[in-house]
Parts: structure tokens; sequence; C-alpha cells
């Protein structure tokens, strides 16, 4: 179930590479600010008080799978994912900006210049350039301490493998007015807009010299095609979120997150091959704005960071984002399942990195600081079997005692769901680095 | 390790196939550009290669602005010297490019990119105003240029008024900052013997950890603050050494290995006077600029990588700057000058380096030479190729973020429109469109291993950024010259060409123009945008 028109404009040059799923995609709900995992997945019901939470864990489908008692929906659909509770990073990465840089490259020690998973992806498969291969649903804004190195480029493959940005902290599909990327924009209506096209065309004939060259050639015709995308409406209507039915929305919920992640199911019915969703949950309605960094509700410090009680019901409680989760990524993979979209989607959820054990301030507002040294993801779709539980931590979540996933081995779980060989050089040299230096995890699958 | 030190040129000779040839440049040898074009068309008949014809005036006008001083020449430059009946009229206009103040920019912007790139790490090395304008000091003044080379890597002075941020990208790394500057300075690829023995070509770890162990005593110092910005400078210790004691299967349990002393590549070992007795190691003062080491391993590296008889570095820089007007180079890629890697004209390239070192390093004077051989003016048409292997005809090159912008500025008239409306509100060299979209877009125009791949972002953002609104028909504006009803649409034509293109309407793009102007509803700033868009525009060729 497509959507109509030319949403997707594909642009054939021919100057890509061959290989690399033509139809897998991939959802990365990246819970930007590293959510507790003992409060979400990893509950230890018999650690200590100071350990512990105020959380339950409730019984899901999948026999022994337990968690957050603040998930029930997920665990209604539990058969659907497999939890990875053995996340660890390689080294002490305890700041925002290195953890995210090495998770979304895929690597430990990663180098400055890497490119992270969705531009690899863009740059495998350039044979067929669609309106994006890789976008970004809500850029992170203000404090640039979360946003790691190359959110914004694509590493050493060059900013035409840097995402698409779609959406801020004031301008989300949420929102009654959110708006598309202004690149979609028309700037003029489309019968000038066609006459721009024709003189271009003309100017582009196969008498002029330069016009013999290739890359002059795919200049031209990229640039025709771009005025055509500009001037239909097909690219547009992929963001329009009032063409969902109003039911439809309710159910992923009408908070930032929710209505990212069904603008993500469109954009992967579009063809666009890897959506990175920000997990922001926004503001709970009736509450005013939080008083940490935006765009970034899961880095839950409690009033330390002047953020309010991390298992409160505010911006950066668990009391509203852990209930936004719950609603929405059980709506996207039920959606998914139900279109028949699950088996070539592949959905993480996960942040950079986990929590500490031990709660600071447990009176007044109580909160958690960065633990790099395990946390869990969710994997769905994309080949992933479903309805089990990969690793352990140990009794109060604070290392992990078995099957650790280095964030490397994560990456090469990706790259295998998305038939992206690990061993491919895409580096100026071609030789030396591949793009993934871990081992998949091939039992998931 | 001590043996008596053997000359370093026969050396290299047998290691590099570089032909021994005396410093002294004779009096009645041919001058260079002669000699290029001889050795060029020698091998055109070896390789049995047809060349292109010469470039016509306009091909090579709006070639040589964008390749000297990055930027297409305005509507008066083009019209005076298309019409210019003056037979030496392109050497003249060489002279005149070379003297233009621009042309320190343009430099300056090439070997920014070359020593920083776009994306360079920490240390606001983001923001390198100090740096960039020592650069462009030292081609104003056109320093020689193992002088300021030498400068760069001695690195003294901070990084407000000088070069000392450059190391400041490799602030915790010794092994990724020799691997920088013996690629970019000697063209050589070193790095394959990091971890371990060069599989093919002669290096071994102890020739990489031997070069590496001269920088490896430097440290980024803050050196103070002026207004918001941090200064910086390289400081250097009189002790510590690389991390590295030998390969791993040499190594014995049970015993600590010596850490590899600083050696020159395919020289010796460096001579390091002792500490004196008591000697204690200075704590480098936040806030301060640190003082000078009894012995510095750095100036010493810089001295050796920098003299005229230094095996690689003279070929390296010689190499480097014909590729930049040539498309390619005599070795390519330039960073990869291993004995395996021949040139495609030996003869041609120890005859560049020769004439490189008697001018003393003077990369004016060799660019000079270059752009004006009849190798260097032949016009693109030919096979295809953008970077064609014998210089059969022309090399294709996207132009680079700073080029677009500045001759948008020009074609548009925005410049004219500008004047005329009297103050200027915006000062930024990519007015009126912002930096950040256009280095993003258009300021890494690869697809990571050199070859030109321009991505949908760009043309989405040529369809529906401010360029649009840059064009617009202000006063002075060429679009509001293409739109003037009262001048016959003949003379229309020829000016939008001649100052978009910097060349006269074919026949056939006068017929399509007319047709697009004659109706009503066209606009001339759908005219201008057409051609400032286009692939003949964006390339330079």
């Amino acid at each position: 179930m497509g959507l109509p028109g030319a949403v997707a404009a594909s642009v054939e040059t021919g100057r890509g590479l061959s290989g690399g799923a033509a139809d897998r995609s991939c959802i990365f709900v990246l819970l930007c600010g590293g959510p507790s995992h003992i409060d979400t997945w990893d509950l230890k019901p018999s650690a200590p008080d100071e350990i512990r939470g105020p959380y339950k864990p409730i019984a899901s489908k999948v026999p022994g799978m337990r968690i957050s008692e603040l998930h029930p929906r997920l665990s209604g659909l539990a058969q659907h994912f497999t939890l990875i509770r053995s996340m660890t990073h390689v080294g002490n990465i305890s700041n925002h900006f290195d953890a995210m840089h090495h998770l979304l490259s895929g690597q430990a020690t990663a180098p400055a210049d890497s490119p992270y998973l969705g531009s690899i992806l863009s740059r495998v498969r350039a044979a067929e350039r669609k309106v994006a291969n890789y976008v970004w649903l809500i850029r992170c804004v203000g404090d640039p301490v979360f946003c790691a190195a190359n959110i914004g480029n694509g590493g050493y493959l060059g900013t035409q493998h840097s995402p698409l940005f779609v959406g801020a902290a004031d301008n989300h599909p949420a929102m009654p007015d959110f708006r598309a990327p202004d690149a979609l924009q028309p700037v003029a209506e489309p019968d000038r807009l066609d006459r721009r096209r024709r003189l271009l065309a003309a100017l582009a004939s196969r008498d002029r010299e330069v016009a013999r060259d290739p890359a002059a050639r795919d200049w031209d015709e990229v640039h025709g095609r771009a005025v055509e995308l500009a001037s239909g409406s097909g690219a547009r209507q992929v963001f329009e979120m009032h063409r969902e039915p109003r039911a439809v929305r309710e159910r992923y919920g009408m908070h930032p997150l929710g209505q990212n992640l069904l603008l993500a199911r469109r954009l992967v019915e579009a063809g666009v091959g890897f959506v990175t969703v920000n997990g922001w949950t926004g503001t709970p309605p009736g509450h005013p704005a939080g008083g940490g960094p935006p765009a970034s509700s899961w880095d839950m410090h409690g009033s330390e960071m002047g953020m309010g009680n991390a298992f409160g019901a505010g911006p950066y409680g668990l009391g509203w984002c852990s209930p936004c989760l719950d609603q929405g990524l059980s709506a996207l993979l039920t959606d998914l399942r139900d279109r028949g979209l699950l088996e070539r989607t592949l959905v993480v959820v996960m942040g950079e990195f986990g929590r500490t054990p031990k709660i600071n301030q447990p009176q007044g507002n109580p909160g958690r600081q960065h633990w790099p040294s395990c946390w869990s993801a969710v994997l769905a779709g994309g080949g992933i079997r479903g309805g089990a539980v990969y690793g352990e931590t140990d009794k109060t979540g604070s290392y992990v005692k078995d099957r650790p996933v280095r964030v490397q081995d994560l990456g090469a779980t990706i790259f295998h769901a998305l038939e992206i060989p690990g061993e491919l050089r895409l580096g100026k040299d071609g030789f030396t680095r591949p793009v993934s230096t871990g081992q998949p995890l091939l039992e998931l699958f | 390790m001590s043996r008596p030190l053997p000359s370093l040129l026969p050396l290299a000779a047998a290691l590099c196939g570089l032909v021994t040839i005396p410093y002294t440049l004779r009096a009645e040898e041919t001058p260079l550009r002669k000699a290029i074009d001889a050795e060029v068309r020698a091998a055109w008949q070896q390789a049995k290669v047809t060349p292109a014809k010469p470039s016509d005036d306009a091909q090579f006008l709006r070639r040589v602005s964008l390749d000297l001083v990055g930027v297409i020449p305005t509507y008066e430059a083009t019209v005076a010297f298309l019409d210019s009946k003056d037979p030496a009229k392109r050497e003249k206009l060489i002279d005149s490019l070379l003297a233009d103040p621009r042309f320190a920019q343009h430099q300056a912007d090439v070997w920014d990119l070359i020593l920083f790139g776009r994306n360079p790490p920490g240390y606001d090395t983001h923001r390198r105003d100090g740096f960039q304008a020592w650069l462009r000091r030292q081609f104003e003044k056109n320093t020689p240029y193992d002088v300021w080379v030498r400068e760069l890597l001695k690195a003294e002075g901070n990084s407000i008024d000088g070069s000392a941020l450059f190391f400041a990208q490799y602030s915790r790394s010794p092994e990724d900052a020799s691997e920088a500057i013996v690629q970019t300075f000697l063209g050589v690829q070193l790095q394959c013997a990091r971890c371990h023995d060069h599989p093919y070509e002669k290096w071994k770890q102890r020739d990489f950890y031997g070069m590496a162990a001269f920088l490896s005593r430097l440290e980024v110092v803050t050196a103070g603050r002026k207004g918001n910005e941090t200064i910086y400078a390289i400081g250097e210790k009189s002790t510590g050494d690389i991390q590295f004691t030998g390969p791993a299967k040499d190594a014995k349990a049970g015993q600590k290995g010596e850490p590899v002393k600083p050696k020159f590549l395919l020289g010796e070992e460096l001579q390091e006077p002792p500490l004196p007795a008591g000697f204690k190691e200075v704590k480098f003062e936040a806030n301060k600029m640190p003082p000078r080491p009894p012995f510095s391993r750095k100036d010493r590296l810089a001295d050796w990588m920098t003299r005229a008889d230094n095996p690689f570095f003279a070929r390296a820089i010689a190499n480097r700057v014909w590729a930049q007007y040539l498309g390619r180079g005599l070795v390519h890629p330039v960073n990869n000058l291993s004995p395996k890697n021949r040139p495609s004209h030996p003869a041609l390239l120890d005859r560049l380096t020769a004439d490189l070192v008697a001018h003393q390093f003077d990369l004016k004077w060799y660019i000079r030479e270059l752009v004006n051989s009849e190798t260097y003016q032949l016009s693109s048409a030919g096979s295809g190729e953008a970077l064609p292997q014998w210089f059969q005809h022309a090399r294709m090159r996207p132009l680079q973020a700073e080029e677009l912008a500045e001759s948008w500025q020009v074609a548009s008239g925005y410049l004219d429109v500008e004047k005329q409306a009297g103050k200027k509100t915006d000062t930024s060299r990519f007015r009126p469109l912002g930096r950040d979209y256009v280095v993003m877009f258009f300021g890494t125009p690869n697809n990571g291993t050199g070859d030109f791949q321009g991505g949908l972002h760009e043309h989405l953002y040529l369809n529906n950024g401010p360029l649009g609104q840059m064009i617009g028909s202000g006063k002075g504006s060429l679009a509001e010259h293409l739109g003037d009803r009262k001048v016959p649409v003949e003379a229309r034509i020829e000016r939008l060409f001649l100052t978009a293109l910097n060349r006269r309407p074919t026949a056939a793009d006068r017929e399509k123009f007319t047709t697009f102007l004659a109706s009503e509803k066209s606009s001339a700033v759908d005219a201008v945008w057409v051609l400032l868009t286009c692939s003949e525009f964006r390339f330079n060729h």
C-alpha cells in the first residue's frame, strides 16, 4: 500500500554500487539523552531501594520477558521484537556527543570523519536517487552537546549523503501547521516552473561541448528532475499528516514522538531507506516547557539539570515519556505488521547509553546520570525473529553479565538486516576502512 | 644506529627514479612552458592520442579567471578581452590576474582546503580566520613555498596571528599529524606502515614511527583569550617519546622495549643532545605562550622536510601544483609518489622539479609557466574524461563553494545592485546567500574518492533557496537589463550570455532565448536562473 504519485522521484544515474537491499529500510528511533535501562526494559525488582526505582515489571506475551509496567501495549507485542539487554560501550564514553558518534557510526573508536549508518545506506543505494534516501526527524537544536559530530553531514562520504532534516522543536508533525522541509516548497506556479524546465532542457543539448562530459550530463539531468520534483506535489504529500485518518493519528499519539513515528512509516512506504527519529516526546499537555535541553527528553538527570522528577509526569519524566513511547511504538509495530511492511523494515529503538543504577537525590527530584557500561535496545522487523531476550546484566543493572553487544556488533547486525556487506570499503582509498568492524548477531534472525 | 651519513641524493635517486639534474638553470634551456608542450606532444605521439584543438578566447578567459582568481570575469572585462586584437593578450591577462589581490585569496582558499578540509575536528579549527589570514599574507607577499611550509611546521606564534592552528587538529596524536604532513608535503603514503610493515612498498613500521617521533612532544596550549575567542599555541616539551618500541613480533616477553627514536625517512636517526643534569621538565602555564624547548625535534623535522634536496619535497609540490591546473598529477594521485606509482611523463616531472627548485620554490612563477603553456590552453572537448591522462584536452572540474558564491554575485549583477543601493549590510563573502548552506551543498563536491557526484539536495537548494532572490530584478541587476524592452532583444541576449557564461550566444541559443523572452509571461529572472545553474556555469572547463 504505497502513496500515490511520484512521492519518490527516481533519478537514475547509474553511478552507485550494485548490491545493498533495494527494498529494505530502517527506522532508527534514537532516544536522545539515553533512557534509564533499569526503569524501562531491564528492571531489577530485588535490587536495593536506591537502585530499584519506583516501577514494577509486568509479564509480556513472551514467557520470561518482563518489562516496565509503563509499557503495557508493548508487552502485548513482545513476540514481534527482540530485547537486547547487554549493549555496552567500549571505553568510558560518558558524554552524549561521543556516545552518539560511536553508536551511529556503528563502530567503537570511530574516527572523526566516519559516516553514520544512514549515510552509508544512502551511498550504497546511490544508483536510485529518491527524494532523500536518509531522513532525520527533528533536528537536534539548541545545545550542541547533543549533536554528534556528523549528524548533519555524510562524514567522508560527502554532504550529498547527509540527511534531509524534517521538523524542529517549533515545527513538528503533532502541530496542526506542520510544514514540510523548505527544500520541497515550490517557489512559483507550476506553469512558470515548467517554462524554466523547458529552457534548461534546451540548453543541455548534445551539441554543446560541455554537455558531453558525463559529470556535466549527470548534473543537467538531475537538475531538470529537481525542477520537476519541486513543481510536482508528490514529494510534499508524504509530509501532509492530515492525509492520515484521525483514528490512526490518535493511535500513535498526538505528541511529537507518536506523530514522527507515523511520519517515519509514511516515509518508509515512499521508499526512503533510513529514517532516524529523535525520540523527543515534547511537553505534556498543560505543562510549562521543561528546564533542560530541548528535543532531548530522555536525558533524565533529575533536579541536577533543572529537569524535575525523572519519575514524574513532566516533560523529562518517565511518567510522561514511557507511555508516549509505549503508545507510539506499539502503533508503529502493529501498523507495519498489518501493512505487510514489518519484514522489510528494521526498527531499532535505543538511546546512546543507559543511566546510573544508583538514583541521585531520592528525596527531592530524583534522577540518574550517564551510564555507558550497559543499556538496552529493542530490535524488530527486518528479518529479526522477535520474542527473545538477548544478553543479561548483573543484579543491579551495572555491568553486562552475559553476551555483551558492542556498538560495532549492533552496527554489523543492522548492516546484515539491510543486506549491506560489512566488508564494504567506501573510504577514499577503497581499502582501509570496512563499514563494519563488528560481529553481527546472526542468531537474532 | 650509527654509521657514516650517506648522501641523500643517490639513495633517493635509486629509489624514486630521480635523475640527478644540476640545480642551476642553464641560460640556453628552453623556457619551461615550451618544454612542457614538447614533452606532452611527444607523449601523444607515443600513446597515439589525438589532442583537442586550442581553446577559443571565451573558453580560455573564463577558465583562467576561475583558476587564478577564483571568480568569473565581469561583462566589461569579457567584452574587452574578446574584442582585443592584441596577439599577446592571453599572456597579459595571465600577468594581470596573477597581480590581482584575489589571486592570493584564491590560493589561500585552495591551501586551506588541503590543510584542513571542510570538517576539521576540535580546538576551534572550524573558526580559523587567523590562520586563513596568515595564509593569505604568504601569498600576497609571494613567500616562497618552502619558507611558509617551514613556518607552518615550526608552528611558532599563536592561532590568531599565525599558523599554530594546523597542528591543533591532531592534538593528541602525533601519528595522525605525521601521517597528514608526510602525505601532504612529501606525497608519501606512510600510514599503511602504522600497524604492520607495508605489504608491498618498502616502508616498515619503524619508518612510520620514526617520523611520528618528531612530533611526540607537542601539546596544544591555551595561550590566552581575545574577545570571545581562545588563543592556542603549540608547545613542545623536552621529554616524551612515541609509544612504539618495535614490531610486535620482535618483542620479547619480560623485556621492556626502547621507544623508537626520530628518524628521517630514508635517512638517519636524529642526533639529539643529552639533557643537562638535574633537568626539570617545564609545565605549560595556562594563558601564557609556552616557552621554546632547548632542542626542538619538530624544528629539525621542519628543516629537513623543506630542504631543496629532500628526496620528496620538491617533487611533491611540482606534481601537486601541476595537478591543480592540468587536472591530474604526472603522478596520480598527488599524495602517492611511491616508486611503484610511476609518473606518466618522467622526464617532464624531473624538469618541473628542477626548475621550481632553481626558482627557489616561487609558486607564482611556476603557475605562470603552467597556464601559459599550450597544453593548459587546449579546449576541453574530447574523450569525456574529466581528468585526461595524456593531457590531450583540458580538464573539467566543478567550481568550489567560494567560487560559486562569488561568481553568482558577479553574474547576477548583485554586486552592481549593491553598489547602486549604497550601503552594504552583509559583509560575508557568500552574501546574500548563507555561508553554511553553500558550503554544505557545494563545499565537497565528490563522493569521497574524488569523483564529482552532485546530490539532489543541492539542486533543490538551487531551485528553492535564496538564489532566486539574489538574481531578483533590483536596479543594476542582469535580470533588469534582460527585461528592459527598450533595448533590442538581440543585444539583451548577447549581454546575458557575455555576463553569465562569458561568451557570445550561438545561433541556437539566440533562437531559444528570443522565443522565451517573446512570451509576456516569461520572467527574465528565470532566464538568468537557468544560465546560472546549468552545467556550463557549474563547471570549469
